[in-house]
């Protein structure tokens, strides 16, 4: 046979495969291949991997130290927000406490954040004044609506309170065992409060709940000023006298309340 | 001996793609890496001196490994362009009549632009014959085109001289 007879015979034949590939085996025969050749593949890929990793380490030390500073970076922006979020956490939380102590109460409230406490713990400074329509006199609770104190003096942004643990703090208060006792809170030394004047027959046990009166003017109806924690008969023989734990003290709130309306 | 030999070829286009497809494209320089394929049957059309259907056998089996990772619309495309390219280089070797870094350099590029350009152009054509619509996307970037030439290039190189070294300690040419 001649040698263009076979040259034509070949062509002839590849175009057929050409064909016959295109139209119906090609996708068979490269799924074939690919099966066939996978876990070498894999094997030589994963050897590219290490081996490029390894060689290219020195050219990508300057963007990894790059990279670090950018993450540090972020790292501390994400701090900050963190801080941020939780403070605003915080302040939602209270807000919602607040809010169901005032529509149980039907109190009227302005949130006001705590910039300052007297080291010897007779009062706070709040970030709140005349100017926010405060004046003398408004008590101040937690968000968790326990008695801190009372505005004792007003600037135009900000506030003096005094605290009920105060030395010259005085109030009425209600001791609510079996008959609900009455009596008057004083503060005393260390951030602590006592009671006194409470009757000689009220039955007064440690944990009884202590809430403010209407009585002396001083402050709103029930609010919660902590619990008995110590109670003895006075000198005197007539009434009885103990240790208020005050609730404020639980927490160290950096927002109060103060209520402007009841 | 001849089927060892065709056997040791398939074997070795077959590392070689693979290592084409997966070893080399982690070292790629903005995405172009050496074409080892192209480079076994250039330098094998070009180096060798034997008349005989063997390298283009080899081209065949090559543009077969290369169709199987091919990202043209055709099946069967890069055979048609190893083939042609192989015809083509020992042409221009005849022509030439010549075995120096000249030539190289001539043919080299010559075969690297028909590599590159032939299957596009073969996909135009085929597109055109069936009536179908070019879906093919013809971005075509100098960058990469330059940095495979000059990988290519280089290897092509560094093989002709190593060739030429061997050649001159056995004393003869293929």
């Amino acid at each position: 046979m001649k040698k263009g007879y076979k040259t034509l015979i070949i062509l002839l034949l590849l175009a057929g495969c050409f064909f016959l590939t295109n139209r119906f085996l090609g996708d068979t025969l490269k799924n074939t291949f690919y099966k066939i050749s996978a876990p070498l593949q894999k094997a030589v890929w994963k050897a590219g991997d290490k081996i490029s990793d390894g060689l290219t380490l020195p050219f990508r030390l300057k963007n990894i130290q790059l990279e670090n500073e950018r993450l540090i970076k972020q790292n501390l922006s994400l701090k900050q927000e963190n801080l941020n979020l939780k403070a605003l956490q915080e302040e939602n939380n209270n807000l919602k406490a607040a809010l169901q102590i005032a529509a149980e109460q039907k109190l009227e409230l302005s949130l006001a954040d705590v910039t300052a406490k007297d080291p010897e713990g007779n009062f706070l400074v709040i970030a709140k004044g005349k100017k926010d329509g405060l004046s003398e006199g408004l008590a101040v609770i937690t968000a968790d609506g326990a008695l801190v104190g009372r505005i004792e003096k007003t600037f135009d942004d900000f506030s003096q309170v005094l605290l009920i643990t105060a030395k010259k703090s005085s109030f009425d208060i209600e001791i609510q065992d079996e008959k609900s006792t009455l009596a008057v809170a004083k503060g005393g030394e260390g951030q602590s409060l006592f009671f006194e004047l409470a009757p000689q027959d009220a039955v007064i046990q440690n944990g009884n709940l202590v809430k403010t009166t209407t009585l002396g003017g001083k402050f709103p109806k029930n609010i919660i000023v902590g619990e008995v924690i110590e109670f003895q008969k006075a000198a005197s023989g007539s009434f009885q006298e103990g240790q208020i734990l005050p609730y404020f003290l639980k927490n160290n709130p950096n927002q109060l309340f103060v209520i402007t309306n009841y | 001996m001849t089927y060892w030999k065709y056997l040791i070829w398939f074997l070795l286009l077959y590392f070689l793609t693979i290592i084409q497809v997966s070893f080399l494209p982690h070292f790629s320089i903005r995405g172009a890496a050496a074409d080892l394929i192209f480079l076994v049957i250039f330098l094998g059309s070009f180096l060798s001196n034997k008349k005989g259907f063997f390298i283009y056998a080899m081209a065949i089996l090559g543009g077969l490994f290369l169709e199987y990772y091919s990202y043209l619309p055709f099946f069967g495309l890069w055979i048609i362009t190893l083939f042609l390219l192989a015809l083509i280089i020992r042409r221009l070797n005849s022509a030439m009549r010549q075995f120096n870094i000249v030539s190289l350099l001539i043919t080299f590029l010559i075969a690297f632009l028909l590599f590159k350009i032939l299957p596009l152009v073969l996909v135009f054509i085929f597109t055109l014959i069936q009536k179908r619509t070019l879906l093919f996307p013809w971005s075509f970037s100098w960058q990469g085109l330059l940095i495979s030439l000059s990988i290519d290039f280089v290897i092509a190189v560094f093989s002709f001289y190593l060739y030429e070294f061997i050649y001159q300690k056995r004393g003869q040419r293929n």
